[in-house]
Parts: structure tokens; sequence; C-alpha cells
């Protein structure tokens, strides 16, 4: 429920996560982010209904275990101030590990941050993921299909219809260009799955591997 | 941009297959870092390292307000660094075991067993197993007699201390009563502690010296043949006979945390917290926080306010709760109601109150506290009938009840909870049968509405928990039921209550014998708890980790009968394990409660009548302005 008997002025932050928040689900880290809007005193705009709370739009679902580099989140506030003021002044009440990168206000606030989500861009380091990526992604073109149980439901997921751009960096490290959003999404886990599924990579690597989202794309960027 | 940010001690994969990691790698907004201390500490200025330890996981232990407390306190002491601990869960703890790492502390990743005094607080007795477990995780002695000047002195308080027995072979000293100002003097005496020069032992027999000390180690009990207790024996002339408990004299000037951590994750109780009085008027006699937390000590609405502000300017939370026994007995409820109310409103705040006095005042004040929320009341009558009301001194009639339900049901709550107890002392059929009967009238209540008062369909729960005694309570002395009449009682309300709009929940009656053993142990229960822990059971608070096998076996590998602890009625002459740690209510008074019990009489609460419980001694808080 988003009020709308008044004009909200919307902002588009970028945030990174690291450390400690990095291992919060996102329902925590809306929670967090809600808390922090509190204390550093934001005029913000609240929804209506039962538990009024800080109107607030992610724009991609983060996993636990994944940081961030500059992912979107639009706040509403009933006040036209700075945006460079909304950053610094959040900034000095996020818990530590989380940060505003980036402030702008809105000119043509466009709701529904979430259906503009095209694409991400990762960096995953884990041993050996250079020469693993290069057998089971790159030098051939075999399916490349991952199961995953969502919602008590078996899902199969074609990775290379998700893949953009893959791209070895180093031998421990890739990046990685993805589809994302609420059509078509690729997590990075299902990528190291496959990979230790096909035995090039152990379990205990995968899940050692360090993933970092260091980009969201929008529609109408580039 | 590929830094490894802070270390996060736990291996990533660790992290990747626990339940939520985050409980375990703190950083919270507000908490308290004082690593910069350590790395210039120096003989001239030691830094006491104070593990405060919280006998269960951590959404639990970050929503109690001793930890809010302690933890604040020791750290605005310049000298001492306050860190928290908590019990990991299952999946965490399995891979703690499999790959040797030890129990650390939230904020350093300081393992349990480098800290100078690691303080435990007992908040309920099935966490005692969780003690010795975190103890061994933390690669501490769990046997006090063992331990070695390099290793922490080990303490414990809360509002359980009143019987330590059961914990005197682990815990080397217990802290009775208010810790507020006694920690500052048991961490002032620690810093005169030379480790070199000074043995355990003897510095042990300095602490005795602070009021509200006991130090197990100096005492020895002494049994009847039939197993009774017959006395505590000092093992040194210099120790107390009794030890009185502590109590914080001027509340108002007391420490308050009022910038208390802001977990990243929910925990159980997500909120803010005043706490407006120590102590309850009431004098349940079932009730054991009720005699041990005398006298009444009100901080004034002035203080509460400007406390109220801070805290939500420090956290950001959208909730404030007002904590205390009784918050319907604050004498300044309304002005303080109405006050928090217009702050609150202002700024999108809820303000929850915990079960309220039942006349037309509270309810004015929860309409304008929960103009959006109206989501549930709670009621304690504790007992179904007017009689058992009367034994348990609890001050509820049936028509107060109803006259409240009938104003919640108008007022647009429908769904409303009570509590009540099963296998009260002296209770009969009769009084099983009015849970189920009061249900009802309830009920109807909601029946007899006129149709445009009429909301929402009503929803009651009705959750019965079975009465176990307590020491320093008036039912000290009394029969717990064993788990047949528990079933047997269960059974009646189970069949009573099928009605769609009735959800009813109970107690486990298996918990509730284990938790009375330990409630009136003795210094051999102790054993009973470590056999316990031996065979697995580390979290015995929680219904899925709870085994009553494992207690009946430990029972059974002692030579201990469950039904001498719980079921068997004492004597009014009995010598109880618990009686030289004094609470400052006198056993006579208890007594002569328990008499006033058989016959159903009521005892006035503090502020009608005093009557001569013994905590006048401390000359303060509703005792003093009563005299006047």
């Amino acid at each position: 429920m988003i009020s709308k008997q008044k004009t909200n002025y919307r902002y588009r932050l970028k945030y990174s996560r690291t450390g400690v928040p990095t291992w919060i689900g996102h329902l925590d880290l809306m929670r967090t982010f809600q808390y922090s809007c509190r204390r550093a005193n934001l005029p913000s705009a609240y929804t209506e209904g039962f538990n009024p709370r800080p109107i607030m739009e992610f724009g991609l679902p983060v996993g636990v275990g994944i940081e961030t580099r500059a992912d979107p989140l639009d706040l509403e506030l009933i006040e036209k101030i700075p945006a460079g003021s909304i950053m610094q002044r959040l900034n000095m009440k996020l818990p530590q590990g989380l940060q505003i990168e980036e402030a702008v206000y809105l000119e043509h606030p466009e709701k529904n941050l979430m259906s503009l989500v095209e694409a991400a861009a990762y960096t995953i380091l884990a041993d050996n993921l250079g020469a693993a990526t290069e057998k089971v992604i790159l030098s051939n073109d075999d399916d490349l299909v991952v199961e995953r149980i969502r919602k008590g439901k078996k899902r199969r997921y074609d990775l290379r219809e998700l893949i953009i751009d893959l791209q070895i960096v180093a031998s421990n490290q890739i990046k990685l260009l993805c589809k994302a959003g609420s059509i078509a999404n690729l997590r990075p886990d299902m990528l190291l799955k496959a990979l230790y599924e096909a035995e090039e990579i152990t379990k205990i690597n995968a899940l050692d591997a360090i993933i970092i989202r260091d980009q969201v794309f929008l529609k109408n960027d580039n | 941009m590929l830094n490894k940010s802070q270390d996060l001690f736990y291996p990533t994969h660790v992290l990747r297959q626990v339940e939520k990691p985050a409980q375990y790698l703190g950083h919270e907004w507000n908490m308290i870092d004082k690593s910069e201390l350590m790395d210039h500490r120096h003989v001239n200025m030691p830094v006491i390292r104070f593990g405060f330890c919280f006998p269960d996981i951590y959404e639990i232990g970050m929503s109690n307000m001793a930890l809010r407390i302690i933890y604040n306190l020791l750290n605005s002491r310049a000298d001492t660094w306050c860190e928290r601990i908590f019990s990991p869960a299952g999946d965490m703890r399995q891979f703690m075991q499999q790959l040797d790492i030890p129990l650390v502390a939230l904020e350093s990743k300081t393992p349990l067993n480098q800290f100078d005094i690691v303080g435990f607080t007992l908040q309920y007795e099935m966490s005692f197993p969780t003690i010795l477990d975190m103890l061994d995780l933390g690669n501490i002695p769990i046997y006090n007699s063992v331990r070695s000047n390099s290793d922490p002195l080990i303490v414990a308080g809360g509002p359980i201390v009143y019987n330590p027995e059961p914990l005197a072979d682990y815990i080397d000293l217990f802290m009775i009563g208010d810790g507020e100002e006694l920690l500052g003097e048991l961490i002032d005496l620690y810093k005169t502690w030379d480790r070199k020069y000074e043995s355990r032992e003897s510095f042990l027999l300095r602490c005795t010296e602070l009021e509200g000390i006991y130090v197990p180690c100096f005492y020895e009990p002494e049994y009847f043949p039939d197993g009774k207790f017959k006395q505590i024996n000092k093992l040194h002339q210099a120790v107390p006979t009794i030890i009185k408990k502590r109590v914080i004299k001027d509340i108002d000037h007391i420490f308050f945390p009022t910038e208390p951590i802001v977990p990243n994750t929910q925990i159980v109780h997500d909120r803010a917290y005043l706490e407006l009085f120590r102590g309850c008027p009431r004098g349940c006699r079932f009730c054991q926080a009720g005699m041990v937390y005398r006298p009444v000590r009100e901080r004034t609405v002035d203080l509460l306010v400007e406390q109220a502000k801070h805290l939500i300017e420090s956290t950001g939370y959208d909730e404030l709760g007002l904590l205390s026994l009784s918050t319907g007995d604050y004498s300044e409820l309304e002005q303080l109601g109405n006050r928090l109310l217009d702050y609150c409103a202002e700024r999108n705040i809820s303000l929850s109150l915990p079960s309220l006095r039942l006349d037309s005042f509270s309810f004015d004040l929860m309409a304008k506290a929960g103009k959006t929320r109206k989501s549930g009341l709670t009621f304690a009558p504790e007992a179904g009938s007017q009689r058992l009301r009367d034994i348990i001194n609890k001050d509820i009639c049936e028509s107060d009840l109803l006259e409240a339900a009938r104003i919640a049901f108008s007022g647009g709550w429908n769904r409303l909870k009570f509590y009540f107890m099963l296998g009260l002392p002296f209770e009969n059929a009769d009084d099983v049968y009015s849970i189920p009967e009061l249900a009802k009238k309830v009920l109807q209540v909601y029946y007899d509405l006129p149709s445009e008062q009429k909301n929402r369909k009503p929803q009651l729960t009705i959750s019965t928990s079975f009465f176990i005694p307590k020491a320093w309570t008036p039912f000290q002395w009394c029969s717990q039921i064993d788990q047949v009449q528990m079933l047997e009682k269960r059974k009646i309300l189970i069949e009573n209550l099928r009605l769609r709009v009735i959800n009813y929940q109970w107690h486990e009656p298996d918990l509730s014998v284990a938790q009375g053993i330990i409630a009136r142990g003795d210094r051999k229960i102790g054993k009973v708890i470590e056999e316990v822990w031996r065979n697995g059971g580390w979290l015995e608070s929680w219904n899925d980790f709870f085994d009553y096998e494992r207690w009946k076996n430990a029972m059974r590998k002692y030579g201990l009968s469950i039904d001498f602890y719980t079921s068997r009625q004492r004597s009014s002459d009995e010598i109880f394990p618990w009686d030289h740690i004094s609470p400052g209510v006198s056993k006579e008074f208890l007594w002569s409660e328990y008499l006033k019990a058989e016959t159903g009489e009521l005892t006035a609460e503090c502020r009608k009548q005093c009557h001569n419980c013994g905590v006048l001694q401390f000359n303060t808080g509703l005792c003093v302005s009563h005299d006047k």
C-alpha cells in the first residue's frame, strides 16, 4: 500500500554491502535499512496500513552470502532534500558493512524498480574457478542445466540461456554478466553448482567462493 | 574492489551452510568495539575483559533486558570491555566441533577462555545444561574445583539465582540481587587480583566480603539420611552465614541502556524497551519474581519519557515496549501513557502494552496506542475459578475479566489470549473445569454484543502451563503434580475447548517435571544436570531438543528420586537448600502466606497495606513511601 495523497520525492540510491551484512537475508536487509532511515531522521514517506513503514524499494533481492557494490534502492521522501545529504545522513547511521555509494533525485520517478532490472554483473572468486569455467562452460556447447528446488517444486535452469557474458580474469576469478530480474534470473550459486556437479571444483571450494554483485543493470542503462 | 573486508572468523563455507549466519558475526548497530584499547593494553591500564554469556541462542538472548542493561553498563566503564557470547544453534555447534572452532565472543571473536570474567545470566532453569555446554565449547573446565589461575572467573546472577545450589559445583561465585552496583564492585576488586601471586581461593575469599556474593566452594551441604537437606556448613569462618541480596535504592540514578544494540536480523522481542519499575506490589503466591524483586521502585515519568526519546533516536526502532512485572500498576501510568503516545504518534511508532490492569482507563490507553494495530490482547487470570484465584492471591474477579473482554471485543480486538496454570496447590477438578467454562463465558460476551459492536469473529487462545513450585515463594513447600495428573488435567481442557474459535496451547509435562527438579534442587542435582549434558542435552529449554529419558536416566544413575524433588509436600520445618540465600522476604512471611492460601485469604497489595514481608530492611521504594 503506497500513499498517493501527497507528492512524494523519489530518490535512487546505490548501496554496497560487505562484511557482516553480507550474511543477512533480504527481509532482514530491508528491516535494517528501515531502522537506519529512522535513525537518520529522513523525512520518509510511510506506507499506510497496520504497520506503517518507510517506503523503500529494492531493485533485486540479494541472496545470503553475496556482497554488493552498487545495488539500486529507491526511497520516497515527503520533503525534497539534496540527494547528497541523504547519502551522508544514511551513511552515518548504517551498520558497519552497509554503505550508500551514490544517490540521485529522480526527476521522472517510475514506480516498480524491480520490473526495470534486466541484468547483473558478478565477480566470483574460488580456487580453480578459471580452469573449471573454461572446461565446463566456455570450451564446449554441452547443455548446462541445473536443477533447483524452489517452493517444493523442482525447477530446471538452462544456464546458457541466462549467461550474457563470461570472462576468466585470473585462475581463481571470473566475471559474469547474466540476466537478472523477475522474468529471468541467474543466481551465481547455480553456476557454481554446475561446476562442482561436473567435478571440476570441490563442493567446499564452491561454498567458500566469494561472490560480489558489481552492478545491477536497469532498462535504459547501457 | 576485491577486499576480503572484515575478518568474519568463521570459514565462508560454514557461514553458507548454517541458518541465520549473521547471528554469529556481531557488528550490529550500537555494538561496542573497544579493540583499539586492546592494542594499547599495558600494565598501567589493564582493561578487564568481561564475557557476558546468555545460555541460549542469539535471537532469544538479544531480546533479554538483563543483557541490554549489563552490556551497556559495563561498557560505560573505561576500564572494561563487555562482549556477548551466545550458545550456537545445532548446525553451527556441529561445525564448531568438527572443525575445532572454540566458542567466541561476537565482538572480538576472542575465545571464552581468554576472558578475565565470564558471567552467565540465569533466566530459566532449563538453560543450566547449556551453561556447561558453553563452558566446554569455550575450553573452560566445567568444575570450579579444577580451574586454575589461568582460567577466567566464572560468575552468575539473575532472577533465578535465589536457588543457586544446582550450579554450585560449576560457578565460582554467584551475585545475588540487582547487579548494577555489585558488578562494578566486583570488577574493582578483580583489578586487585594479581594472578601471579594470589591464589584463586584467596581471591574468592576476598570476594565474599562484598555483600551479595555467594562463593559456593566455601560452603558444604549436609543431608539427613533420608536425603533431606540438613544444613549448610561454612568451610571458612570469614564467609557470611546468610547471603543477602543487593538492592538498587535510587532507581532513577542507576544506569539504564538507551543505546541498545540493534541486531541485523530479527529477534524474538524486536523493539526498544523501557523499564518502568522494578519489583511488583501484587504478591501472587506462585510468583518467584514477585517475591525476590521486592520492593517496588519506580522510575519517574520525566526520566522515562527522556529515556524513550533517546532509545528511539539511537535505535530507529518503530516499536516501544513497557517492561515491568505488572506494568498496569505503575502509579503514573496515565500521564506516562499519554506523553509517550504523543511522542510515538508523530513518528509512526507503536507502543506495545503488556498485560494491563483490567479497567477502562487501560483500554482508553490501548485504544490510543493501537490505533492501527489491534492484533491481540493478553490476560493472565492464572486460575479459572475465583476460589483458586483467591488461593494464589491473584486479585482479579470474573466480572472484571468479562467486562474487559466486552470492552476489548467492542473496541475491535478480536484476538484475546488467556494464561492459566494447571496443578496449582489446592486445585480440585472443579477448578480445572472452570477454565473452559470461563473461556465460554468470554465468548458469550461477544455473542451478546449488539450487532453493530461485533467486529471480526473472536479468536481465543487459552494457554496453560503446569505450575512449578519455586524457591522463595509461599508455595515452596508444595507438591508439584506428576505427569499422570498433568495429562489428566490437560485432557479435560482439550475435550472441553474443542471449538473452532478457541486455540488451546499447553506446555510439555515432561519438561515441567525436569524444570521442577532443578527449581527446588540441591547440590546433588548438579551432577544430574551434568549427566544430562554429557548425554547430549545441551539445549534442553527447547522442546525440539529436550529429552526426558536423559533426565530420568541421570536421576536413576545418582540414585535420586524425581518425586522427592517435585511431588513431595515439604513440612513446615523443612530446611531448604536455598535458605542461606536471602532475597529479603522472610521464610516466616512466606509460611504465613502459605497458610492464608490454604484458607483462600487474600493479602492486599503493598500499596494498600504493609504485611511485614521483610524487605523493609532495604529501606527504599514503596516500603519507605508507604511508611510516610
